[in-house]
């Protein structure tokens, strides 16, 4: 029962912790050109460019840097979609050691402000939407043509069930 | 003298009607000739041929083919703005071939294997000579050769490519679909089919006995027994359905504001059912000898024979009100292969599961379980 008791503490002490003592900003991010921060959530991370989406393999490595944005989108400030992606799960002792930046996306709402830092310049997006979907529903990753931020991530949490895309338009 | 005389006219008038007969048919020719004094001649000719050769076709044919094509139910409702329905690209092919359905033929030449062109020759003859000539020839053919086949072909393809409702949108909406194409194909060959041609016996027996001599006897008996019974028995039942009911997507999206895109499309299915030959039973010579006429065998006393019966109803290609869309399947092409990238495990979920059953299962064994040792323990 105590070794029970101690795994579990084990297993949910770095998702506790995310909320107790949310990690310290890391001040190395602000070296990096192409990053992202969400107030609300406390998430201020890296973005890794031009990642294939459809490419299991190439996408886990970009994860466990930072966030990805998926290949044959747009970068901000190209008028068009902009799709990033990160983990919201992982194993326990890799929910600290690796980033999982979208723990907290569900959080998210409506009017909620996300910051994309680029080539030292500033695109600020508002949330307008948020949709829960399926993993076959990728039209939202092909269709490039409205100028908006999506974000996505698998929800429920602890799961790669569904996915929560978070939709945000351009200030 | 007179006795010969007398003797040969009456066989000749008796065996005459048979005699010419088996000539006519199988060029017999018997003949004592010459003769001499007090010599003895008979000719003796038997033959008896019966055939019968009974052959029926039955056969019930039933195709029906039907091919609805449709290109989208295509609605956009209360669209301020893009929104774009593009469907077309059907192709539905649907042949039924059903060709010789029942086919008998039966020859019927010569007598099954026996002679054909026979001569048998007593010539000569001379003095004290008693000349025989024996000719039997028994045949007997029975053919009997029963078809029957009922067949039933049913191919239904509708097809339509999409449901395609884009409602309240505000912008931004793109649903392609488009891309049928769906082939049946169902062929039933010569179904039935009975031959028996044979009868192309070429033999040729020529006995003679010359110039004969003085005292001589002289004897040539011939002898065919033939019997030939072939009966042959087909029944086939077939039946064949395919139905193809094609569809490429509900395709609705409500309440859009802005930026939806379905494309679906790109179902392509093919059925195809031979069933070749079928029942068969052939005789002589061997069946890949021959061909089953076109509109059936000359066989006596055989119905008319089979008339092919092709069956084929192409469907209509692409209409309704959308735009013919090569592109659409295309984008499904990549679309399907794919899914939103994984972004999460299922780790947290089973270690958690593990821990809550290792912890019920202690709580079990530490407070569960009886305390007090067992009673024989006590003893």
């Amino acid at each position: 029962m105590a070794f029970s008791l101690l795994l579990l503490i084990f297993i949910y002490y770095p998702v506790i912790s995310l909320y107790i003592f949310p990690p310290k900003i890391d001040k190395k991010i602000y070296s990096k050109s192409f990053y992202i921060e969400i107030p609300k959530i406390n998430v201020r991370s890296q973005i890794i460019s031009n990642v294939d989406p459809f490419n299991e393999t190439e996408y886990r490595k970009a994860l466990e840097k930072g966030i990805a944005h998926a290949k044959n989108t747009s970068l901000p400030g190209e008028k068009s979609t902009t799709f990033l992606f990160a983990h919201s799960s992982d194993l326990p002792w890799r929910i600290t050691r690796y980033n999982i930046a979208f723990f907290r996306l569900p959080e998210i709402q409506k009017g909620d402000m996300i910051t994309v830092f680029r080539n030292e310049k500033t695109y600020k997006y508002k949330v307008s939407d948020k949709k829960t979907v399926w993993p076959n529903e990728v039209n939202y990753l092909l269709n490039t043509k409205k100028n908006q931020l999506i974000l996505q991530t698998c929800v429920p949490i602890g799961t790669s069930l569904q996915r929560l895309l978070v939709f945000a338009d351009p200030l | 003298m007179i006795k010969k005389f007398f003797t040969l006219t009456i066989l000749f008038l008796i065996l005459t009607p048979v005699f010419s007969a088996v000539a006519r048919a199988e060029e017999v020719v018997l003949s004592i000739t010459g003769n001499g004094s007090s010599s003895q001649n008979t000719v003796e000719v038997n033959a008896t041929t019966s055939t019968s050769v009974q052959q029926s076709n039955n056969a019930q044919i039933t195709n029906n083919v039907n091919t609805d094509s449709n290109t989208g139910n295509n609605q956009t409702s209360s669209n301020t703005g893009s929104s774009d329905i593009q469907t077309g690209s059907i192709s539905s092919t649907t042949n039924v071939n059903n060709q010789n359905i029942n086919t008998n033929v039966a020859e019927n030449k010569g007598c099954g294997g026996c002679g054909g062109n026979i001569t048998a020759e007593i010539s000569g003859n001379g003095a004290n000579s008693i000349n025989n000539i024996n000719l039997s020839s028994a045949n007997s053919i029975d053919i009997a050769q029963a078809n029957s086949a009922q067949i039933t072909n049913n191919s239904t393809a509708n097809a339509n490519t999409g449901g395609n409702q884009a409602n309240n949108n505000n912008g931004d909406v793109t649903i392609r679909t488009g891309n049928i194409t769906s082939l049946i194909s169902i062929l039933n060959k010569n179904i039935n089919l009975n031959f028996d041609p044979q009868g192309n016996n070429n033999s040729s027996i020529s006995i003679s006995i010359n110039n004969n001599g003085s005292g001589s006897i002289n004897s040539i008996v011939l002898f065919f027994g033939n019997s030939l019974n072939y009966a042959s028995n087909n029944f086939a039942d077939i039946k064949n359905n395919a139905i193809q009911n094609l569809n490429t997507g509900d395709n609705t999206a409500n309440n859009n504001n802005g930026a939806v895109l379905i494309a679906t499309g790109d179902i392509i299915s093919v059925i195809t059912i031979g069933n070749e030959n079928i029942n068969g039973s052939f005789f002589n010579p061997p069946p890949t000898q021959i061909i089953p006429p076109p509109g059936g065998g000359p066989g006596p006393g055989g119905p008319p024979g089979p008339s092919e019966q092709p069956t084929s109803a192409p469907a209509p290609s692409g209409g309704g009100g959308g735009q013919v869309s090569q592109a659409a399947g295309q984008v499904l092409g990549a679309a399907i292969g794919g899914i939103l990238p994984v972004t999460g495990g299922y780790w947290l979920l089973l270690m958690t599961f593990f821990c809550l059953t290792m912890l019920l299962a202690g709580g079990v064994l530490r407070f569960g379980s009886d305390p007090s040792p067992p009673a024989y323990a006590t003893i």
